[in-house]
């Protein structure tokens, strides 16, 4: 009788702890998602014109969504020292997004092109279906760098042109 | 085929196959009359609709949509974007309900142009319909929403 007792006590320990485990498993998966949906950082807009800036404007059809996320770089330094976002879509694309433009400050542009969609993804504890949302930050990243490359090339050309002339 | 046609079509297989109309047929008959019915007015829901229309039609021709595409195209997106801002930051149901017809008009456009390139067997334009249907229907959803 004393084993059963004893049997009985171990039983419904471990089903609670498993009961505590999972639900604080549960919070988790979506708790930063959560976290970046409620307190976005760095919603907001650069002005695409100016020279400093480089904007990557991604979208995924099927779902309806739309990114757009900007980068503000240092001409000297080639340093990013500001990012901001805006995305219409799920809550996983615009978490996605908005930990992109935390990950991009202080960073090198260099250094923000080796930001794998992955990291986003395991940092958010996305789901499957949802990984592409974060392929979308990469892509957005790497639209953002791409056209303040282009944009410093085009200035480039005219100088040399005023140069010449 | 037009949609007055179909509507017709759609009413003429109803008047079949409608369960009330059959009640005094065996058992198996009126199942199958119920079950036909619910796969008509399935089939008309998505004839009806220009972009589910339009995805049924090329799947046809096994042509599939790619749910997890990505694109940069920079016209569609901007114009995108600009509509969705619009939504965001409209104050009063008038606003919306303006966005909304700019939306139908777009969707109508789109679906003629699907109907143009499906036509002409080029499924990549058929394909570029749409996706920008599919932008315009899920900005459609956002309005109702906040309607």
């Amino acid at each position: 009788m004393l084993k059963h007792l004893t049997n009985t006590v171990i039983g419904q320990h471990l089903r609670s702890s498993a009961a505590v485990g999972g639900a604080s498993l549960r919070r988790m998966y979506h708790e930063r998602v959560v976290d970046h949906y409620n307190n976005p950082r760095n919603v907001g807009s650069f002005d695409k014109n100016d020279s400093n800036v480089g904007t990557g404007l991604v979208g995924a059809p099927a779902c309806g969504d739309v990114m757009k996320l900007q980068i503000r770089v240092d001409e000297k330094s080639g340093k990013i020292v500001d990012a901001c976002f805006k995305t219409f879509g799920c809550g996983s694309a615009i978490a996605s997004s908005s930990v992109a433009t935390e990950w991009v400050k202080g960073k090198q542009m260099e250094e923000v092109l080796s930001i794998k969609n992955t990291e986003i993804a395991k940092h958010l504890s996305l789901p499957p279906v949802k990984l592409h949302c974060s392929m979308l930050a990469e892509d957005a990243i790497k639209a953002a760098v791409k056209d303040y490359e282009a944009k410093r090339l085009k200035s480039n050309g005219h100088e040399e042109k005023a140069a010449d002339a | 085929m037009e949609v007055h046609e179909l509507e017709k079509k759609y009413k003429d297989w109803q008047k079949k196959l409608h369960p009330d109309l059959v009640h005094s047929k065996s058992q198996r008959e009126r199942e199958y009359a119920a079950e036909q019915s619910a796969r008509v007015i399935d089939a008309y829901r998505t004839l009806t609709d220009p972009l589910s229309r339009a995805i049924y039609i090329v799947k046809l021709e096994g042509v599939l949509v790619d749910e997890e595409e990505r694109i940069t195209d920079p016209e569609l997106l901007a114009e995108v974007m600009e509509l969705r801002e619009a939504v965001d930051e409209a104050e009063d149901s008038g606003a919306l309900k303006k966005i909304q017809s700019q939306l139908q008009e777009k969707l109508q456009c789109w679906s003629n142009s699907f109907d143009d390139a499906y036509v002409s067997k080029n499924y990549e334009d058929a394909l570029a319909s749409i996706r920008r249907m599919t932008y315009y229907r899920r900005t459609n959803e956002e309005i109702v929403k906040k309607l």
